[in-house]
């Protein structure tokens, strides 16, 4: 005990000088580094959260900006081209529709397999396709004087209700009892809704262009589509007329 | 009067000089690393400090602007609404084709009474048939298909068959694909 005690005393200096070294090598470990490794996480979240923001900035001053009336007007506008449902009514009524402006006479129309008619959301969806849009093909077959069917070859595909021309064959052997036989697609798709994701960009050039255009075509379908119920807003009775 | 007293320790004693050599170097070492450390923590306090008072601000931002947009979550389903279906809409304008052009194109060097058939299929390969009791006709009609060709309105022009019947009506059946 007593040669310990002399020993300390002796080598007191020494003994000091290593417990300093060992409390700041100590502190160096325990509080220095995790400090910089906290600093290093807060610079990189920094980055991220700007980035966020920036978004949520050009999100929040795009929807300040835009009009929900004209916003719906644009939806019923895009959906009587692409109707939410199979809508047979509109597709026959625009073949119609395009016989009755060029002058010619639809002899028949072969609706190829129509399927379920339930709503789209009563019917269950097949896994998704490449393309998300689904389709109906009708068969149509017209009888006219060359040049109307001309026009309804070139007006069929440009009118509001999207119809594309995927087969036809134009027999003009008789100019005045001419028969063209189209194959014509007609698309419908459900309505997606992808709320909540961060980014909103603004309508591009090419998306007002499309809108533009779908705007102006012709709507050849007797059978208008009513506006839609604004979303979120719901009736206190809803069996009221 | 006191009692005298004898003291057996030595009051003081040198360390031998390799342990005052180590005890002096470690000594430095001790000072060079306190002072790292404090240097370095107030370098690193500080820049906490800082990027802490920003990435708050940018928080609460956050926080402010994501009530601001779901108050407005109509407005934003909507629109969204509308952006997918003009990306629909454009797939699908983009897959179909455009008659109107074509049938412009094809009269454009073709008197209409020689047009005897025109069928196209999925491919959107195009076949037309002409018939003409004049040979001057279908050879317009031939060139008006090279000169087709060359503006690129056309891609593959081929020629399927050129018939002349005994009543010397010329038949000519041709196939292209449309770049229009």
């Amino acid at each position: 005990m007593f040669n310990l005690h002399r020993l300390i005393l002796f080598y007191r200096s020494l003994f000091l000088t290593i417990g300093g070294l060992v409390v700041s090598l100590i502190l160096i470990v325990l509080v220095l580094f995790p400090a910089v490794s906290g600093l290093r996480n807060l610079y990189k979240a920094l980055p991220r959260l700007e980035t966020e923001v920036a978004e949520l900035e050009v999100k929040a001053n795009l929807l300040a900006g835009v009009d929900p009336q004209v916003l719906q007007q644009n939806l019923l506008v895009l959906t009587s081209a692409l109707p939410t449902e199979k809508s047979l009514p509109t597709i026959l009524s625009t073949v119609e529709g395009v016989a009755g402006k060029t002058g010619a006479t639809v002899v028949s129309i072969d609706l190829q397999g129509p399927g379920s008619l339930a709503s789209e959301s009563a019917v269950a969806h097949l896994p998704t396709s490449k393309f998300p849009a689904q389709r109906l093909t009708a068969e149509v077959m017209v009888r006219g004087e060359v040049e109307q069917l001309k026009e309804y070859l070139g007006l069929i595909s440009k009118v509001r209700r999207l119809l594309t021309v995927a087969k036809f064959g134009l027999n003009t052997t008789n100019p005045a009892n001419a028969t063209l036989s189209l194959s014509v697609n007609a698309y419908y798709g459900a309505l997606t809704d992808s709320s909540g994701a961060l980014k909103l960009t603004p309508l591009s050039t090419e998306e007002e262009n499309i809108l533009s255009i779908v705007e102006n075509l012709p709507s050849m379908s007797t059978f208008a589509l009513t506006p839609a119920a604004p979303l979120g807003q719901v009736r206190d009775n809803p069996f009221a007329p | 009067m006191s009692l005298p007293t004898i003291n057996l320790l030595k009051r003081s004693s040198r360390l031998p000089p390799v342990v005052l050599q180590w005890e002096k170097h470690l000594g430095r070492l001790t000072i060079y690393l306190w002072i790292f450390f404090l240097l370095s923590g107030i370098l690193i306090g500080t820049s906490y400090l800082i990027l802490r008072g920003r990435y708050n601000k940018l928080l609460a931002s956050k926080i402010s602007l994501t009530t601001e947009i779901s108050n407005q979550s109509e407005k934003e389903a909507l629109f969204l609404l509308v952006k997918a279906r003009l990306n629909l809409i454009s797939k699908i304008r983009e897959a179909s084709w455009s008659l109107d052009k074509l049938l412009a194109a094809l009269t454009s060097f073709a008197p209409a009474s020689t047009l005897r058939s025109l069928d196209g299929d999925e491919e959107k390969e195009i076949n037309v048939v002409y018939q003409s009791g004049d040979l001057g006709e279908i050879a317009a009609i031939i060139q008006g298909l090279v000169v087709l060709s060359q503006e690129r309105q056309i891609r593959n022009p081929e020629l399927k068959s050129l018939t002349i019947a005994a009543d010397e009506q010329i038949k000519l059946t041709v196939a292209f694909t449309p770049i229009l």
